[in-house]
């Protein structure tokens, strides 16, 4: 059975829709990426396979994670879903990360609800807490695990997000333009430290991005995401290097256009 | 620094004050020589700087003069009306708090329910209505229909009498505390829309967290900080405000005392009234300000920076 | 926000309901302070009804305890709120505006000192200082009501205009203009005041309102428009004085002063949608 399993999903707010007729599936350890412009609906897909749209948008068809039907699911179950099978990593750290906290103690709040789901001694937390942004290759853990948001870079803040991210240990990992704040350098090191997280930890991969390139590194299945439908999918290889689609095509042009214009430069 | 120009400010408006403060000393049909002499004792003689320095100096001193009119040390007479004004503003904020902020959230986190909206209609009703039409409601619905309270009034032995100081302070502290709870309640609101868009939020409902948990563990330190600053404001201009609701139930606090200085001009009293009023609103932003910078790290790194 | 994206052709302008249902709770008000100019029902210091009646047919709000109607009283207590809201924020506008732009382009120490200046003038209430003012004039007027009230309002109006015109001083355009060499005054007036002027519209609209209810506290504590004004704040200090035998003077006039306040918040607000068109509707 697939890990993540998604049929017809359509996304709607005051009778419009924003995502219509969506299907694809993830298995277990596999790695997808959504590739879409702004507007297209892949962000909205993926707050609506982990059940956190906003009341004024509302999901129709499927969305199985980990074996629960998502869509319809009393928020009690989804909860106990949320971190278990899902963990999601956002675009903005700075945003994304509680500005009033320090981040140990955010990092500790997941921690401690899969200790206590493990029935693990929670005694052991701070040991792991510096042993996850050790595993995310943050130096100085224990400053950084006194440190607020604001004391630290853009990057190490993206790491202390996957770290959180990891502390959950789920099956699949949402990456929502984890890079797309970040600066070019910083983001070929988050790249590369989620393509070992995932393949050291056999998780499963949704890599959320607008960014062509990006996507290509990371994963091995795309599906193109035009204005809430889907154009195209498979391998990246193949649609990426034939793409069938004109939209793809033109995406794909795009970005060739854009980096022989670096090189050349 | 901001004390010194408080006092500024104050001396400019009290010398705006028409007419020669040595005139309330004597009444009509003074000759010129006993306005000559009572103006020395005043002080009104001298030129406007020295007497700047006189009226900073005495204010350094916390010597705020005797008053024209009854000849009483005005500190004296403030403290005793502090007793009335003090427990009035104190216990409608406590009691503004205590309704505002739980209306608030939910008005917030069930907005689209009928209830939500009906609270948010409510403090709109709220914010539009002056403090002594709410008074007179009151005294309407409670002391004359109901009889439950009286409707107006202070025991002569003050608090000597505390069932009945009380009793006399419920209406009038009802009567603040509606309408401080209205505009409350917005406030409380608008931060925890806040708190529900953020996206900090969001990340721990993503990785695990209950609403509920989430939003106390999360939203409540991140929504107190805004809610702080409007709190002082609000209980700043409570008291200062309270001028009128002490003259819808003739409450002999300081409002009133300011209100009797005024018409009688009496310039030690008024005088006295506004600089106490001018120190606890100084004070009250500082506690403000501290208790914000307690919770907000970039706060406290802020005014570090700014110190070094 | 990064939260949804959601790439829909933004709302257009349209009228919201608040600035139509705004729009006419004023509008009421406004047409019954011109119809006091050439009638009433009855002649406002005639006391020929009986004293302290009950609202009847004849007497719409009942009489006062000099037999005089209620009704018409309250009609032209619409008149005297909108003069002194539109007097005082005129006032208040025109002083604020003024200093305010005048502290942005300052120099360093004059801008400090009016800023400070502005924050501990609005730490006192609007309606302690216009009580003073008010206090400051020799005899109680109408004017002096309305002259209180715009003094104390425009440090409001100053530091709010403060603000805003520092925010646009420092855009690329201004700094575009000054290059180019178009002098100070001709700045004021081609960038940053029509920049700002939708926002101080919908602060003065607000301002109106604060300035009705704080007259009406002027009035009420008898340092308002003396006799015969009939301003709401007076009348329900007058009823307050009955209100055991006559309860229903304490309702009317305060009635009539929320529908004015309420009306000029929902256009305020109608006013802010429509006017900024940076502000989207939120979710």
């Amino acid at each position: 059975m697939s890990l993540l399993a998604v049929n017809n999903l359509g996304i709607a707010t005051g009778g419009q829709d924003l995502v219509a007729d969506l299907s694809f599936a993830i298995e277990p350890g596999q790695r997808l990426g959504l590739i879409g412009e702004s507007g297209s609906g892949k962000s909205l897909t993926a707050m609506a396979i982990t059940g956190l749209l906003p009341p004024a948008i509302v999901p129709r068809g499927s969305v199985t994670l980990d074996g629960v039907e998502v869509i319809g699911a009393p928020e009690r179950k989804l909860n106990q879903l949320r971190g278990a099978a899902s963990a999601v990593v956002f675009q903005e750290p700075l945003t994304a990360l509680d500005p009033l906290m320090k981040l140990g103690n955010q990092l500790a709040e997941p921690l401690h609800r899969r200790f206590r789901r493990e029935g693990r001694d929670l005694a052991n937390i701070d040991a792991e807490i510096i042993a996850l942004l050790e595993r995310v290759s943050l130096p100085q853990p224990q400053r950084i695990a006194n440190a607020y948001p604001y004391e630290v870079s853009g990057g190490q803040r993206q790491r202390v997000a996957i770290a959180m991210a990891l502390a959950c240990r789920p099956k699949l990992l949402i990456a929502d333009e984890p890079t797309t704040a970040l600066d070019v350098t910083t983001q070929a090191e988050i790249l590369a430290l989620l393509d070992s997280l995932v393949r050291d930890l056999g998780m499963a991969l949704l890599f959320i991005s607008h960014d062509l390139p990006v996507v290509s590194t990371i994963v091995d299945q795309v599906l193109v995401l035009r204005q809430g439908r889907m154009v195209e999918t498979g391998p990246v290889k193949t649609v990426l290097g034939a793409p069938q689609h004109q939209y793809t095509q033109s995406l794909v042009a795009a970005a060739r256009a854009f980096d022989s214009a670096l090189g050349a430069s | 620094m901001s004390l010194l120009l408080a006092s500024l400010v104050l001396f400019a408006l009290l010398r705006l004050l028409p007419g020669d403060p040595a005139n309330a000393l004597l009444g009509v049909g003074a000759d010129a020589d006993q306005i000559a002499a009572a103006r020395q004792q005043v002080g009104s003689d001298l030129p406007l700087w020295q007497q700047f320095i006189r009226f900073i100096t005495s204010l350094a001193r916390f010597d705020l003069g005797t008053s024209f009119v009854s000849q009483a040390p005005v500190g004296e007479e403030i403290l005793a009306r502090l007793t009335v004004t003090v427990p009035l503003t104190l216990l409608a904020f406590a009691l503004a708090i205590i309704l505002a902020v739980p209306l608030g959230i939910i008005a917030a986190v069930k907005s689209h329910k009928w209830y939500g909206g009906l609270i948010s209609v409510f403090s709109q009703l709220g914010i539009a209505i002056p403090v002594f039409w709410v008074g007179i409601l009151l005294v309407t619905a409670f002391a004359i229909n109901l009889r439950l309270f009286p409707s107006g009034g202070f025991p002569r032995q003050g608090w000597g009498n505390p069932a009945e100081a009380l009793r006399d302070l419920t209406l009038p502290v009802l009567t603040v505390a509606t309408v401080m709870a209205s505009s409350l309640v917005r406030y409380v609101r608008s931060a925890t829309q806040d708190v529900l868009g953020s996206d900090y939020l969001r990340t721990a409902r993503a990785l695990g967290s209950s609403f509920t948990e989430a939003l106390l563990r999360h939203g409540v330190r991140n929504g107190s900080v805004p809610i702080i600053s409007i709190l002082g404001i609000e209980l700043a201009s409570t008291f200062l405000g309270a001028v009128v609701v002490e003259r819808v139930f003739t409450l002999p606090g300081l409002g009133s005392m300011l209100l009797l200085g005024i018409s009688q001009r009496d310039y030690p009293n008024v005088q006295g009234v506004l600089f106490v009023s001018t120190l606890l609103v100084l004070f009250i932003g500082f506690f403000a300000d501290l208790a914000q910078r307690l919770i907000d790290p970039r706060l406290r790194d802020r005014s570090r920076g700014a110190a070094s | 926000m990064t939260t949804i994206e959601l790439d829909r052709p933004a709302p257009r302008a349209a009228i919201s309901w608040t600035f139509v249902v705004g729009m006419t709770l004023v509008g009421i008000h406004a047409a019954i302070a011109l119809l006091t100019l050439v009638w009433t029902p009855y002649d406002p210091s005639s006391t020929a009804g009986g004293r302290l009646e009950a609202p009847s047919l004849l007497h719409w709000a009942g009489t006062d305890r000099l037999g005089r109607d209620l009704f018409t009283q309250i009609m032209i207590g619409s008149r005297i709120a909108l003069q002194v809201g539109i007097g005082a924020v005129g006032i208040g506008a025109a002083i604020g505006v003024t200093i305010g732009v005048l502290a942005a382009f300052a120099t360093r120490l004059l801008d400090d000192a009016l800023a400070a200046a502005f924050d501990i003038l609005i730490a006192f209430p609007t309606l302690l200082l216009a009580m003073l003012v008010v206090a400051a004039s020799d005899t109680a007027s109408l004017w002096s009501a309305i002259l209180a009230l715009g003094i104390a309002l425009s440090a409001i109006v100053g530091r709010l205009t403060r603000i805003l015109a520092k925010r646009v001083l420092q855009m690329d355009f201004i700094t575009a203009a000054r290059t180019s060499g178009t002098s100070w005054p001709r700045i004021v007036v081609i960038h940053v005041l029509p920049n700002i002027w939708p926002t101080l519209m919908v602060n003065f609209a607000l301002q109106f309102g604060l300035a009705a209810i704080a007259e009406a506290s002027l009035s009420y504590l008898g340092l308002g428009a003396p006799p015969p004004n009939a301003s709401w704040g007076r009348l329900l200090q007058e009823a307050q004085g009955t209100v055991y035998t006559a309860p229903f003077g304490a309702i009317a006039p305060g009635l009539a002063l929320l529908v004015l306040v309420i009306g000029i918040n929902l256009f305020a607000d109608g006013l802010r949608d429509v006017g900024d068109p940076t502000r989207r509707r939120s979710r």
